[in-house]
């Protein structure tokens, strides 16, 4: 019991840190302090910020708790001390007389109880600081929080340094390399079996992914196969570790410390290479940070460790353990086999919940990969637990056909392509097989060149770029007062949600009658698939160079150039994206002011609006209106409580639920506008910024992935009736929402020359013009946040996605209202490719920026 | 002396056996990581072979080929997708591996127009509706040439058709209007 307040209390001091640590990281990656802690996406972070203080203490008085009997005399370690000491004798077998062992505790404990005080005392000092001065809400995006993030992960190093001082060097024996081999393979068929038990529960829950019975069997076969290939990998890599500290003296000590060297190193590997890079956090820095985040998890781990062991020695008298089982032993259930069945039959249950609880929220797979390294761990060491340890050494042959024989078999049965299109089923049911597959990223090298040129051209420094001067300002003065215009882009908003585009939605009807007398645009596409840039591009009616600080944003402005140039009064929200692509003291009417960006609520909006164009009738200006509600988002949508009554069956109920609302608030407004007589006299635009996955293979939100749920959006544009007879469409052809505004350009009278793919083009013309040909043409798209790019061809039918992050390219056909997946041949690849690095490269061009890979 | 003899006693093999129990595993993890890296995953689009055209691919999603039937499909899909060919007999053949791509329909359709072929046009526009009905383009080239081809109330019927995704087209509204004695009111 003592033991497991012991870990409960340092997994409470290291989380607070790592916590505290994480966040002022997070805020010093410009991407991840403007897309997620600037418009708080995450409801709790602001509460964590303002309870900080006090939670400080809370742990540092827990922490204290645990450090009372060091504080002391510490005649608790004199007499444990005492009872262990034998154990220092015995390291390896060799004498390391330690001397008087009395004598030298009693000069540690000197050295131990200052240490302690000194931590105390500063842990004191540091809380009364900041009570007064607190830290957290003055974190922002300056190298200041890179500095904290590194001081923040002071304390628990230090913790876990006193930590080790306090408790003598248990005595370690090298690891018995056959219980080693044996745990490995054990560890790796448990692992298999807990995620393929809960593969086809998963199967039945994920939209999306269909697997016949004979395609699940050889799917679950690929991923034993990988789990034999990996946890033989993990074998290997001990057996490398013990097989250099068998070199050393002491073997069982450096074997030990290699242990927690290489634990510090994979943590850093994996925060660096999936954590910071999901967040767009990259180069020298984040490799200081991954550093210095892997070596204070892994000596807090090692100083646990040592506490659990030390304690077991007096508990159960001093026995020189094998390293590998030292080390494991905070999560080895003290040795317990009956702890480490129940925890092993647990499994299956803890995976699969551990999956669906974090896959609601996840970034990039961040938290279902790191449940997964949980869960691997809880297995590696319940079996190292229940295996039974054989004394008797076989020969080198023992040790090396199991992983030869996983090797061959990875090799002649190829578990990531044999089956490409089964096996990428499988792996979005199945994590731990998706975390293995992913694990590898190396290609080829045209390959790796090309994904290198994807990067050099993404979330690029805005001191390299030169952004055009504006190319779609030829605007003249109507002869006439232009209608109104009200551009609603509702966040995430999925065109299968959209009575319009799926006749299977019941809960639009306000949509589906306003979209009875407008332009619906059947093939409309976002050209970015995160609001960071989706939103500016359709400001700019074009394609940005990629970077999330698009200021100054002015001169590209297209939209905000017609408003002025024909006299618009502007009632709009803005937002911290927005008020970055208005100039300074530009003048609006401002709604939703004082309200966080993931508040927006589009109901009180569209109130807040009726009453600002009531208040003033007189106004001879046209009004154009812009908001961009979050209703539908991923993070608030799915807070929502869905009434018993409101039923969606084969939708995503609390998505479907907000949509619901935003139609009902769509429909009060457009009644508002009829009894206004301003519905004749208005531009209506109903759009979305992106959509989003809704479980789709497994996916939620939009965060990376370029898939046709996220990149899909409606697009309904509603126009006076005499400006309807008037003009032309083709609504099947491919559209984008860079082109709403040169639409508007177009509906307004104002000429523009064609300027090429990357720009966009009107979607109305007059009846005696030209609409724009292209369905022969490819676009390109691409996601908000990372190098994943996209080629839209066939008049929007096809899409091809190149995903430098992950290194996967993808193909899909979108004929049908979801869209599926293909595969491409080499031919296809190689054209698509070639395309998007002649797009991006003109991209490049046209911003002077010249591309770095 | 003990050290010396316990050295002279093994000799080689016993220096090769010490020197092997240390190097196998980190020789084996190497194996592992190459073995590894070449793994078919992150290149797998890029990897399929041409001959895998067919099963799903892009190339037949731009039309299911399903003609493993057809010599050098797989060859064939790739020329029309990296250059649409502009005569005839070069758009059948892609016609035959893609035969589901809208888009090479009407490049088909226009070069039969344009070579006098009209019945031929007419056939594979009338494809075209098939595959996407939604689509107005077809539906409008078929309504041109009904009306060139005197059959006016074919070209209303078109007309009317083409006119859900292509309203205010001008082309389309000659068409709506052309069978006059039947338009509605």
């Amino acid at each position: 019991m003592r033991r497991v307040a012991f870990a409960l209390a340092r997994a409470l001091n290291a989380a607070f840190f790592l916590a505290t640590s994480f966040y002022c990281l997070l805020a010093y990656s410009p991407f991840a302090y403007q897309q997620f802690l600037k418009p708080a996406v995450i409801s709790w972070v602001p509460d964590f910020i303002a309870i900080h203080t006090a939670l400080f203490w809370l742990v540092f008085l827990v922490t204290t708790l645990t450090l009372k009997s060091r504080l002391k005399r510490d005649i608790t370690s004199v007499a444990l001390i005492s009872r262990v000491s034998p154990m220092l004798d015995r390291v390896d077998g060799i004498s390391a007389n330690t001397g008087d062992v009395t004598e030298t505790s009693s000069a540690d404990r000197g050295l131990r109880r200052t240490a302690t005080w000194a931590y105390v005392i500063v842990g004191a000092l540091l809380g009364a600081g900041l009570v007064f001065r607190p830290v957290m809400p003055s974190i922002d995006n300056s190298p200041r929080s890179f500095v904290i993030a590194l001081i923040a992960l002071l304390p628990p190093v230090w913790l876990a340094a006193i930590d080790h001082v306090t408790h003598p060097a248990p005595c370690l024996r090298p690891s018995n390399q056959r219980h080693i081999l044996e745990t490995c393979a054990g560890a790796a068929t448990l692992v298999w079996a807990v995620y393929a038990i809960g593969a086809p529960f998963r199967l039945l829950r994920t939209p999306g992914v269909e697997l016949s019975l004979s395609s699940l069997a050889i799917a679950t076969a690929s991923s034993a196969v990988a789990h034999a290939f990996a946890f033989m990998a993990i074998f290997l890599a001990l057996a490398t570790l013990a097989a250099f500290a068998k070199t050393r003296q002491q073997s069982g000590s450096v074997e030990y410390w290699l242990l927690t060297a290489a634990t510090a190193a994979t943590i850093a590997a994996f925060v660096n290479g999936l954590v910071f890079a999901s967040f767009a956090f990259g180069g020298l820095d984040a490799t200081v940070a991954a550093g210095a985040v892997g070596v204070t998890i892994a000596v807090v781990w090692s100083g646990v460790a040592r506490h659990v062991v030390v304690l077991n020695g007096v508990l159960h008298g001093p026995v020189a353990l094998p390293a590998l089982q030292a080390w494991l032993a905070p999560a080895a259930a003290n040795g317990s086999r009956a702890a480490a069945a129940v925890i092993a039959a647990s499994l299956p249950v803890a995976a699969y919940t551990l999956v669906n609880v974090t896959g609601g929220l996840d970034w990039n797979f961040v938290l279902q990969k790191s449940s997964v390294i949980v869960v691997w761990l809880m297995a590696f060491a319940a079996v190292h637990v229940l295996l039974p340890r054989r004394s008797s050494q076989p020969g080198v042959l023992f040790f090396i056909v199991p992983p030869c024989l996983a090797l061959a078999l990875f090799q002649a049965v190829g578990p990531f392509g044999a089956r490409p299109g089964v096996v990428d089923r499988y792996a979005t049911v199945d994590m731990s097989f998706r975390f293995v597959r992913d694990l590898r990223t190396a290609r080829s090298g045209e390959t790796a060149a090309f994904y290198a040129s994807l990067k050099a051209n993404t979330l690029v420094s805005p001191l390299r770029v030169t952004p055009p001067a504006p190319r779609l300002l030829e605007a003249r003065q109507s002869t006439s007062r232009p209608p109104h215009i009200f551009l609603f882009v509702i966040d995430s908003l999925r065109r299968d949600y959209v009575s319009s585009y799926n006749p299977s939605v019941t809960f639009t009807p306000a949509i589906g009658q306003f979209a009875a007398d407008s332009f619906v645009f059947d093939r409309a596409m976002t050209r970015y698939a995160g609001t960071a840039l989706a939103v500016p591009s359709i400001w700019a009616g074009s394609m940005l160079i990629h970077m999330l600080d698009q200021r100054p944003f002015g001169s590209r402005n297209a939209l905000l150039a017609l408003l002025d140039v024909d006299g618009y009064r502007r009632v709009m929200s803005v937002d911290h994206i927005m008020r970055e692509l208005l100039p300074p003291g530009s003048a609006s009417v401002e709604l939703d002011q004082g309200v966080a960006p993931m508040d927006c609520d589009f109901c009180r909006t569209m109130r807040e609006l009726e009453a600002r164009l009531a208040e003033a009738p007189d106004d001879p200006r046209p009004v154009f209106s812009y908001t961009l509600p979050q209703n539908v988002h991923i993070a608030v949508a799915s807070k929502r409580t869905v009434p018993e009554h409101h039923a969606y069956p084969g939708f995503f109920a609390p998505v479907a639920e907000s949509v619901r609302q935003v139609d009902e608030c769509f429909g009060e407004f457009l009644a508002f506008l009829r009894r206004s007589r301003m519905y004749d006299d208005s531009i209506v635009i109903l759009t979305a910024d992106h959509g989003d996955s809704l479980g789709e293979e497994g996916r939620w939100g939009h965060a990376y992935f370029m898939v046709p749920e996220v990149m899909r959006i409606p697009l309904i544009i509603h126009v006076p009736a005499a400006m309807r007879a008037r003009v032309r469409a083709d609504l099947h052809g491919v559209s984008f929402s860079t082109d709403i505004a040169p639409t508007l350009y177009a509906l307004l009278g104002h000429a523009q020359p064609d300027l090429g793919r990357l720009f966009g083009a009107p979607l109305l013309v007059d009846r005696d013009g030209d609409l724009p040909s292209r369905r022969r043409d490819s676009f390109l798209l691409a996601s908000s946040y990372g190098a994943v790019y996209g080629m839209l061809r066939h008049n929007g039918r096809l899409l091809y996605t190149s995903d430098a992050m992950d290194g996967r390219d993808d193909a899909y056909d979108l004929s049908s209202l979801t869209g599926q997946r293909v595969t491409a041949t080499a031919a296809i690849t190689e054209l698509n490719r070639r395309q998007m690095t002649e797009q991006l490269h003109q991209l490049a061009t046209l911003n002077h920026f010249t591309a770095q890979p | 002396m003990t050290n010396t003899r316990h050295r002279t006693d093994g000799g080689l093999p016993r220096r090769v056996g010490a020197a092997a129990r240390v190097v196998w595993p980190p020789a084996l993890l190497l194996l592992f990581l190459v073995a590894f890296r070449g793994a078919d995953a992150g290149d797998r689009v890029g990897d399929i072979s041409a001959e895998r055209v067919g099963d799903g691919s892009m190339a037949s999603a731009a039309g299911h080929a399903s003609s493993k039937r057809v010599g050098g499909a797989a060859e064939t899909v790739d020329q029309c997708e990296q250059s649409p060919p502009l005569d005839v007999v070069a758009l059948e053949r892609c016609l035959l591996v893609q035969p589901d791509d809208v888009e090479l329909m009407l490049d088909l359709g226009a070069a039969y127009e344009s070579g006098g072929r009209w019945a031929d046009a007419e056939g594979v526009y009338l494809r075209a509706t098939r595959v996407d009905p939604r689509d107005g383009e077809p539906h409008r080239r078929l309504g041109r040439g009904y009306l060139a081809h005197g059959d006016r109330e074919a070209a209303r019927r078109e007309g009317v058709a083409a006119r859900a995704t292509l309203p205010g087209d001008p082309e389309v509204l000659h068409l709506v209007e052309a069978d006059g004695d039947r338009a509605a009111p």
